[in-house]
């Protein structure tokens, strides 16, 4: 008789997460480990279509990871309710926290391929964690789909044919904030700034490719200082009176996750955004939820994949009604893209007819695919998917949500073409050659 | 010890590649555990800041692969074995530097003097982007191609960890090693013989720091990549967790306490996300129920002695020993 290891897709995760006690954790525990203890037998038949999901369920990155956890849970439950990959694939999603911590990302990638024989890795929100698996991935031929891990570093200068980029890069979504600032600069008059962002990889490609775009665009405009803070920060008090004290016209902001959410509450009661303008920071579907009564109304912020800005699309009405119905809430920008790379290997699947790895990414390869953020091409050069750079508007009451969702006769949707890197050459002197 | 020495080499001949990277670690982080039962167990100071050397270790081979490789990762074999012989004397010499100040004191103070500089190690490398990647990190740092294969690594990595084990063993075995547990009974009685506590308590870390960098420089071209949070006060957590479970009394028990970590971490995050949950519990009941590890149960139990510290001068006749949180353990198991 074959028995099954009992895999995280096989609970409803919230119930892992939040409701086992200490006895039913010992119970749970216990069982499953006698349970790995049987052979796992070959399947007859079924070949199995193996996930890894490597998120944070701990450390700052643990605030977005929900959203994608559970995109992954309704995307893949949908598809194998269809039978699987292709009708006949039934997909098994091994799930893993990264803590956020790039040693832990990489050991559980090599766990996963080693021990669970996945074919595609799906997450790592942590930019530093996803260069940490991609050169696990690159050595092993693995897929790995970055969805929400955006330095611009893992399609650029860490590029790997075998990582595909389903989420702005930071360049790109610093490049888009530009755009909307150059305009206020022009508008307010602005000739200072102050920037102050999470010290590691994403905060600081974010910041450099803001200020050396913002610097193309608007020279006159002067940086007066950079103020870096360790992941995890719970204390801003001291960089928030050293923004004050530098008298910036404005101030940027590199921070998400939940250090993002620590940030503005904290610089809220402070007084720094009636002092000082703090547009492009990331205000993300997360925050405008986890925020809803504190978030300062006309603040200028940037989101990702923010579902009120699709929804005329045929696959995010399509998504927002399975979340809505399975969660009882909207999806975050983190969900959306989440279910876009799922949704996107699907579709490379369908595509090449086969669940071969070298095939599937055959078919990504500068695929033209339907998104939550309509049809969208993975650009030849470097795997970066052509969707919207960035989302930049003011944050706004909407009588048709119970929370803020940003302005939509005065948001801006900026088009990846015209803030990513401008040509493949100038890609192709950034990447570096593997051995 | 002999069930270790026969075991480890024919792990590779089970099925897959997993085992014998978990074996792989296991090799590695019991290096490193062992380096830091140098310190606790046999001189008897706890140092919260040993990671710091795993770190330098591991960072100063990847340092000079980067260098060497220009940055694609290709090596060559002699290339590779020169950036893996450089992590054991950069980790020792920042264990010289830390060292110096932190032989001055003992017991707590030398803890959190150890923890300080670990901590500031931690932020010098996390921040000095443009040397060693900042929070990024060192990537590619891909062996030779015949190392790339886990069971070549698994042997070369059992090679260098045995040798270095057998190392450390005479050492413990050595005059030198009689003065350090005498230090850790009662450094005062020590000091009255005329030996200079300070100077064998600073040549005693720089060794421990030496083959905690042999552990860091084998750890970075096995997971591909470096990272600052190697540096840091979780990792030396893990090194002070292995110890305690395997027993700081026992010259094997930090190696016993790595199979155990290692392999419950690489089983229990299978199928649930409540590792340190795990592991805490763990830790309670060893502290609680078998304060000298699990070692001192077996020992006590069979009777074997498993590399155990010699009784030491401290104790009185009933087991009980005078000072030293190790030497309490053992003989409390033992008595």
């Amino acid at each position: 008789m074959s028995m099954k290891r009992p895999h995280i897709s096989d609970h409803k995760w919230e119930q892992v997460l939040k409701s086992m006690d200490r006895r039913e954790f010992i119970v749970t525990s216990a069982a499953a480990g006698a349970l790995t203890m049987v052979p796992r037998f070959a399947q007859a038949a079924v070949e199995t279509y193996r996930l890894g999901l490597l998120l944070p369920v701990t450390g700052t990155g643990a605030n977005y990871a929900d959203g994608g956890i559970k995109a992954v849970m309704n995307a893949t439950a949908a598809i194998n309710a269809k039978g699987g990959f292709l009708g006949k694939h039934p997909i098994e999603v091994n799930y893993r926290d990264t803590h956020t911590k790039p040693d832990v990302a990489a050991r559980e990638a090599r766990d996963v391929i080693s021990r669970e024989n996945v074919q595609t890795i799906v997450g790592t929100y942590s930019s530093a964690c996803a260069m940490a698996i991609q050169e696990i991935i690159h050595e092993r031929k693995i897929l790995h789909l970055a969805a929400t891990s955006n330095s611009s570093k893992i399609v650029n200068e860490n590029f790997t044919p075998y990582t595909y980029q389903f989420c702005p890069n930071s360049k790109m979504q610093s490049g888009s904030v530009v755009v909307a600032v150059a305009e206020m600069i022009k508008k307010n008059g602005w000739k200072t700034y102050v920037t102050i962002g999470q010290d590691y990889e994403w905060g600081r490609d974010t910041q450099k490719g803001f200020v050396e775009a913002l610097a193309r665009k608007s020279a006159g405009t002067k940086l007066k200082k950079e103020l870096w803070f360790k992941l995890g920060e719970t204390e801003f008090s001291s960089y928030i009176s050293a923004i004050m004290a530098s008298k910036p016209d404005f101030a940027y902001g590199a921070i998400a996750g939940k250090d993002n959410r620590t940030f503005i509450r904290q610089a809220q009661a402070m007084g720094l955004f009636k002092r000082v303008a703090y547009p492009g920071g990331l205000i993300s579907v997360t925050e405008m939820q986890q925020q809803r009564k504190s978030l300062p109304r006309g603040m200028i912020g940037l989101a990702r994949c923010p579902f009120f800005a699709h929804l005329d699309q045929p696959l995010m009405q399509k998504y927002i009604k399975m979340h809505r119905a399975k969660h009882d809430a909207y999806p975050t920008d983190w969900a959306c893209m989440h279910y876009d790379a799922i949704y996107g290997l699907e579709q490379a699947i369908n595509k090449t007819g086969n669940i071969g790895t070298e095939a599937v990414k055959a078919a990504l390869k500068g695929a033209t695919m339907d998104t939550c953020r309509g049809k969208a091409t993975f650009r030849d050069c470097n795997n970066q998917l052509n969707i919207p750079a960035g989302y930049v508007g003011s944050v706004w009451d909407s009588p048709d949500y119970p929370f803020p969702i940003f302005n939509p006769d005065t948001m801006i949707i900026v088009k990846a073409e015209e803030v990513w890197t401008p040509t493949c050459d100038d890609v192709r002197k950034l990447q570096k050659k593997r051995a | 010890m002999v069930l270790l020495v026969v075991g480890f080499p024919l792990v590779p001949a089970l099925p897959g590649m997993f085992w014998t990277e978990v074996a792989t670690e296991i090799l590695i982080l019991g290096l490193f555990a062992m380096s830091f039962n140098l310190i606790y167990g046999y001189m008897g100071q706890i140092s919260f800041g040993h990671a710091a050397f795993f770190g330098l270790g591991a960072y100063g081979t990847a340092i000079l692969f980067r260098e060497l490789s220009g940055g694609t990762g290709a090596i060559t074999m002699g290339q590779f074995f020169v950036a893996l012989s450089v992590g054991p004397p950069v980790a020792a010499l920042g264990a010289l530097v830390v060292g110096f100040f932190c032989v001055r004191l003992t017991g707590i103070y030398f803890a959190i003097l150890t923890l300080a500089f670990g901590e500031l190690l931690f932020y010098v490398v996390f921040s000095w982007y443009t040397f060693t990647g900042g929070d990024d990190g060192i990537q590619r740092l891909l062996p030779p191609p015949f190392f790339r294969d886990a069971t070549a690594y698994y042997y070369l990595t059992l090679v260098i960890v045995f040798g270095a084990a057998a190392v450390m063993w005479r050492i413990t075995r050595s005059p030198f090693g009689y003065v350090l547990r005498n230090m850790r009974e009662n450094q005062l009685r020590t000091r009255f013989l005329g030996i200079d506590v300070r100077r064998y308590m600073l040549v005693n870390f720089v060794i421990a720091g030496a083959f905690a960098g042999m552990a860091g420089a084998l750890w970075g071209p096995f997971t591909r990549s470096v990272g600052p949070l190697l540096l840091g006060w979780q990792e030396s957590g893990i090194a002070v967790f292995m110890t305690l479970i395997g027993g700081a009394g026992y010259f094997a028990g930090p190696a016993i306490g790595s199979i155990i970590y290692t392999f419950l971490q690489a089983y229990v995050t299978g199928f649930t996300v409540y590792w340190p949950l795990t592991i805490g519990t763990v830790i309670l009941l060893i502290v609680l129920f078998s304060p000298g590890g699990l070692l001192a149960v077996f020992d006590a139990k069979v009777g074997f002695r498993l590399g155990r510290t010699p009784i030491a001068p401290g104790e009185t006749p009933n087991g009980e020993a005078e000072t030293g949180a190790a030497v309490t353990a053992e003989t409390k198991a033992g008595s």
